[in-house]
């Protein structure tokens, strides 16, 4: 016990303790210098990757306001009333409105159906496509695109299944009706009237919104 | 033969080799230091010149300050036929990031 005490009190080997102390101190704080260092020249690899998705999904925005924007059709519906005159019941045909005059960037007869369904007032479904846009060396941009009953279109853009960097391009349309037409024949007895009525609908550049979402 | 012995088991002068050991490590720790320090340096360097070479690509691509090369976008419905669409790609002098416009 006197020996472990005396031990324990005496200064032999003190340097050397404090010589490792020091040195354990050093290699501490180096190796947080360099951790540091090393964790700062990670994020950029991350940045950039998170720098040309934003660049894929903004470029996509705009060339699909560019896109959309030059879309324009004439909607037309004739009807056909006949008056047999003298008590008979007259009788009206319509087939309802038909989109004519289309001119569609996407050529797709989904857009001539929807806005045929919304003319005539009826659901439209599906309202929704989806666009893939691709480019070499730049992130695949997913287009969900929505038509409205009011001829409005939503474009939803985004990158990867995780939906980054979500933006919104919303198309206002302008719409303008024609005068409309009517025609009357007369062929024995019986009296025909023929309405046409139309209106076109287009959508400007201007008139258009690019929104970041959430991410 | 006995004074060497003797000699060796003595503990006189013990402190003086403690001392010269221990001067020993601290001096290593102290390059250890040094050089630790002086490579974080350099990654910093390093990493400040990337980041420097970063941001100048993003206003060469996003203002389209950078030369113009031509493209074709393919834009495809689903369950449709692709459309391709002429496009003008604006990419950095690294080739790190690419951005496009419709022509005109």
């Amino acid at each position: 016990m006197r020996r472990v005490w005396g031990k324990l009190k005496s200064s032999a080997g003190a340097s050397i303790l404090f010589a490792i102390l020091v040195f354990m101190l050093c290699i501490l704080a180096g190796t947080a210098a360099l951790t540091a260092a090393a964790a700062n020249s990670g994020r950029y690899t991350h940045l950039k990757a998170e720098q040309q998705k934003y660049l894929a999904v903004s470029s996509a925005a705009k060339l699909m306001r560019n896109q959309l924007a030059k879309n324009n059709f004439t909607a037309t519906k004739v009807t056909t009333t006949t008056d047999p005159g003298s008590g008979g019941t007259p009788s009206t045909t319509s087939d309802g409105y038909k989109i004519s005059d289309e001119n569609f960037t996407f050529s797709d007869s989904w857009f001539t159906d929807c806005f045929e369904k919304a003319a005539n007032g009826e659901s439209i479904s599906p309202n929704q496509k989806t666009f893939t846009i691709t480019l070499d060396d730049v992130p695949d941009v997913t287009a969900d695109v929505t038509v409205s009953a009011n001829y409005q279109v939503t474009v939803e853009l985004y990158v990867g299944t995780e939906k980054d960097n979500l933006t919104n391009l919303t198309l206002v349309p302008t719409r303008e009706n024609l005068p409309t037409e009517t025609v009357r024949a007369e062929s024995g007895g019986n009296v025909t009237t023929t309405t046409t009525q139309k209106f076109t609908v287009t959508w400007q550049e201007e008139n258009a919104v690019i929104s970041q979402g959430r991410n | 033969m006995k004074k060497s012995v003797s000699r060796l088991l003595s503990r006189a002068g013990e402190s003086f080799s403690e001392v010269l050991v221990a001067i020993l490590i601290v001096a290593m720790a102290a390059l250890l230091l040094a050089s630790m320090v002086s490579a974080s340096g350099s990654i910093d360097r390093a990493t400040r010149e990337e980041d420097e070479a970063f941001y100048e690509a993003i206003s060469e691509v996003e203002e389209g300050n950078a030369a113009p090369v031509p493209g074709t976008i393919t834009v495809k419905p689903d369950g449709g036929s692709a459309i391709n669409i002429d496009v003008d790609v604006y990419k950095d002098v690294d080739g790190m990031l690419s951005a496009y416009r419709v022509k005109g």
